[in-house]
C-alpha cells in the first residue's frame, strides 16, 4: 500500500515504459505523501476486455490511505496523467487518474498494519520501510 | 430457505495477486487450502472461495523494480474490529511466510 492499478490499452506501454511509470508513481506518491518508497506497488493490465472508456487509453486507480488531502490527490493524479501521458505519447486527455481512500486498519504489509498519516506509530512504520 | 439454516450462512471470497515463478504460484493449492483453513477458525460458518490471478514479470513493480509481493484481499460478508482484522491479516501473512514444506504437511 499505495496500489496503483494500471489499465491500459493492449500495446501502449513496452517494458521499458511500465518501469519508467512505475518509477515515477513511487517518485510521485513519496514526493506529495511522505510514504516509504518501499511500500509503493504498482500492477499493470492490458484491457483485453474493454473496460476503458471510447477515446480513453489507460486509467490509473490507485488505492491508497485514508487521511490525504484533497490537494494531495489531485496533485498525484495530475502528474501522474502527465507522466503515463509522456511515457505513453499520447495526449494526457487520454489518460484517467483517480484514487480510493481505504482505512489504514484494513492493510497490513509485511506483518505490520498500516498506520493512519500522521499518526504516531507512523514515524516506526516509516523507518521499517526506509531501512528495508 | 428453511433447509439451509445450521449450515454455511455466508462467505467470504480472497482475491490473491501474485508473481509469476514465485513459490506462491507453486503452492496455491496449498495456499487456498491454508486460506480456507484460516477462515474457518475465525469465522467458523463461513465458507471461502479464492480466485488467482498471476502476473507475469514485467507487469507488477514495487519501488520501481520488478515485484516479489503478494496482494491477498480478503471480502467478509460482515463488519469486523482492527483488532479482528489484525489477528486475522497477521494469519495470512504467517501462512505466505511458511515453508512449502510446510505449507504441504498442513494441507496433506
Amino acid at each position: 500500500m499505495p496500489l496503483y492499478r494500471t489499465l491500459i490499452k493492449p500495446g501502449l506501454l513496452d517494458l521499458d515504459q511500465r518501469k519508467a511509470f512505475a518509477n515515477d508513481v513511487v517518485d510521485v506518491h513519496c514526493d506529495v505523501t511522505g510514504a516509504p518508497r518501499s511500500f509503493v506497488h504498482v500492477l499493470y493490465a492490458e484491457d483485453d476486455d474493454g473496460h476503458l472508456d471510447e477515446g480513453q487509453v489507460a486509467l490509473v486507480f490507485g488505492t491508497i490511505r485514508n487521511g490525504r488531502t484533497g490537494e494531495q490527490k489531485a496533485e498525484i493524479a495530475s502528474r501522474l496523467t502527465t507522466a503515463l501521458a509522456g511515457h505513453a505519447e499520447v495526449d494526457p486527455a487520454t489518460v484517467t487518474a483517480v484514487s480510493i481512500d481505504i482505512d489504514a486498519s484494513r492493510t497490513m504489509e509485511g506483518g505490520m498494519l498500516l498506520p493512519e498519516p500522521g499518526s504516531a506509530e507512523e514515524a516506526a512504520w516509516k523507518a521499517i520501510g526506509e531501512a528495508s | 430457505m428453511e433447509g439451509n439454516w445450521g449450515s454455511v450462512v455466508s462467505a467470504g471470497h480472497f482475491s490473491c495477486v501474485i508473481q509469476e515463478g514465485s513459490t506462491a504460484e507453486a503452492t496455491t493449492d496449498q495456499l487456498e487450502s491454508g486460506l480456507a483453513s484460516l477462515h474457518r477458525s475465525h469465522y467458523p460458518a463461513e465458507d471461502t472461495t479464492v480466485s488467482w490471478r498471476i502476473v507475469p514479470q514485467g507487469w507488477m513493480f514495487t519501488e520501481g523494480r520488478q515485484s516479489s509481493s503478494s496482494i491477498v484481499a480478503c471480502v467478509t460478508s460482515h463488519e469486523t474490529t482492527v483488532d479482528e482484522r489484525e489477528r486475522y491479516m497477521r494469519d495470512v501473512c504467517d501462512l505466505w511466510r511458511r515453508p512449502p514444506d510446510a505449507l504441504t504437511t498442513k494441507s496433506s
